[in-house]
């Protein structure tokens, strides 16, 4: 099992880096030096009485980042917090992605603010594998426009056509995988039901080839250590808790038809 | 002069009508549905130091619950309707009974049914089992469509499920109450006379909550349970009334926060309290809540938590 703290951390810093989206950096040594990409930190905001999932978007150092949407009281919370706030965080917590070593071609997607915990995994995956990076928004100032690490091939796909390709990343996302061996996403639930259709095939086959695909699953959580069952989903392996057992599931083990979040 | 730092007495029986009785450390219990099997929480707080824990709702055959979204906060408050997902009680006693033989901390399992065999079932496979010290018997889910809160919403109905566990059963007997009733004493009354050892209150308090933009309820189960801070009052006035009525020990739960939140249901007439949704933002929230309670006890000079129990109740 996986050693899980619970700490006071300190931001370091705090921005609106696209738009409606904040980046957030704090100081958490404990999370920093054993996060793996595709985990997530459970963080109290206020009084509130849950704590929010937020994926870990960056680690440098002993420092990690979140890169999360102001949405609701406890992300607004969280965006107002200053250089020098304390938060109190509690992770890394789930299964993150599996970085296969004999994959030499990895196919990034990501919708929208799903681009958090894909840029810590591109950062993780570069130096061994080929790294292709579509970020799917609705317009341009949604995009992911920080310093990307420099062998991230990154396609923009907007649907206003406002930068980059014009569309939806599941209308674009053909041409890519082709040569993709492993195929990795985070977005909401219509691009993963948009997927299935694409990459699996008739029958289960696969259509395009690619070995397997991750995708990260974002649904309400109490607990976030698998003790409430707040967040199971269906999968073909059984109920699966998406804190515990994921967040990150095969795409193929997902029963799809049965959820709406 | 020396000051003598004398630990409060926190131990508390909470089955004195059993032979072997059921004996707690202290009186802050880890709520059923909170704290899965205990081991989830191990790595982060020290679980052993707990009165007991209270195992997730165990059912004859694995459940897949409810459909997604099962959750949704609310003010002061939170709205659940997982529908009683669980590992079945032939996994609870092949994969989570040999772990809690070694703990100190004891555990109880809360056993849900649609009908009395289904409960009676499931006693039985518990029975002689190591690790498991008490039953829970939870007759108020308020999430499941048949069962359940059936039997905890008519005193015929409560006294029939109770009376039929006791017999089949040697471990001691809490039997959990549901708010959703106009008369929880009646239904108190008609389990402590079925043989309860014990009984527990509140289990949540059916309700709901609309999505605005979405034009649809929040929960996939579209009802839920409300638990958290917002029921304490409710749970409080509860116990109040049925400790007052009974004379078996009387476990409060509902919204307990704090140590000051637990002394109110003490001194209310509980014997212990569970500490749920609280877990939640705080995984530690059951051992601070020990904490202040004895910190409180020092402060007044309590030398037990029983001296406590219900003085609240004398007043008038």
């Amino acid at each position: 099992m996986q050693h899980i703290e619970k700490t006071l951390t300190t931001v370091i810093s705090n921005t609106e880096m696209m738009s409606g989206a904040h980046l957030m950096w704090i100081e958490d040594p404990d999370i920093a030096r054993v996060a793996h990409p595709g985990q997530f930190v459970m963080v109290r905001c206020d009084d509130l009485l849950l704590r929010r999932p937020l994926s870990i978007h960056r680690v440098a150092g002993n420092q990690i980042a979140f890169l999360f949407n102001v949405v609701g009281k406890g992300s607004h919370w969280l965006s107002r917090l200053r250089r020098g706030d304390t938060v109190d965080a509690l992770g890394p917590l789930g299964r993150g992605f599996d970085i296969n070593s004999t994959a030499r071609n990895l196919l990034l997607l990501a919708g929208g603010i799903g681009i958090a915990p894909l840029i810590f995994l591109a950062e993780r995956a570069l130096p061994q594998h080929r790294v292709v990076l579509v970020h799917g928004v609705r317009m341009s100032r949604q995009l992911y426009l920080q310093p990307l690490p420099e062998k991230v091939e990154f396609v923009p796909v907007t649907e206003d056509g406002s930068m980059g390709r014009a569309g939806v990343i599941s209308e674009v996302v053909s041409e890519f995988l082709d040569g993709a061996d492993h195929l990795y996403a985070c977005g909401p639930l219509e691009m993963y039901k948009a997927m299935t259709g694409m990459v699996v095939g008739e029958g289960g086959a696969n259509k395009f080839k690619v070995e397997h695909c991750q995708v990260s699953l974002e649904v309400r959580m109490g607990c976030g250590i698998g003790a409430c069952y707040g967040c199971s989903v269906p999968t073909r392996k059984g109920q699966k808790r998406v804190c515990a057992d994921g967040p990150v599931f095969d795409l193929r083990d997902i029963i799809w038809e049965e959820i709406k979040i | 002069m020396k000051v003598v730092d004398i630990k409060p007495g926190l131990r508390v029986n909470l089955a004195p009508g059993h032979i072997k009785g059921l004996y707690l450390s202290n009186p802050v219990i880890a709520a059923s549905g909170t704290f899965g099997y205990g081991m989830e929480y191990a790595e982060l707080v020290d679980i052993q130091s707990l009165g007991a824990i209270i195992c997730k709702g165990t059912t004859l055959n694995v459940r897949k619950g409810n459909p997604q979204p099962r959750i949704v906060e609310t003010d002061c408050g939170l709205l659940n309707s997982v529908g009683l997902e669980n590992i079945g009680v032939d996994a609870v006693v092949r994969e989570k009974a040999p772990m809690w033989a070694d703990w100190r901390v004891p555990v109880i399992v809360n056993v849900s049914g649609e009908t009395i065999d289904d409960y009676i079932a499931v006693v039985s496979k518990l029975e002689g089992v190591p690790g498991i010290s008490g039953i829970e018997l939870n007759i108020s889910c308020p999430n499941v469509s048949r069962g359940g809160i059936e039997f905890g919403i008519n005193p015929e109905l409560a006294a029939e499920v109770t009376s039929a566990v006791k017999a089949a059963t040697d471990l001691p007997l809490m039997v959990k109450l549901s708010p959703n009733v106009s008369d929880i004493g009646e239904i108190a009354m008609a389990v402590e006379k079925a043989g309860a050892h014990a009984i527990s209150l509140i289990n949540t308090i059916r309700g709901m909550s609309i999505d605005v933009n979405k034009g649809r309820p929040s929960l996939g189960n579209v009802t839920g349970g409300l638990s958290g801070s917002a029921i304490r009052p409710i749970a409080l006035y509860m116990v109040y009334e049925v400790a007052k009525l009974v004379h078996i020990p009387v476990v409060g739960c509902g919204g307990v926060v704090t140590a000051s939140d637990a002394l109110e249901f003490i001194m209310a007439g509980a014997t212990a309290v569970q500490v749920g949704t609280a877990n939640f933002a705080d995984p530690s929230a059951s051992l601070v809540v020990l904490g202040g309670m004895e910190d409180f006890m020092r402060k007044k000079g309590i030398k037990n938590i029983t001296d406590l129990i219900g003085c609240a109740n004398q007043v008038s």
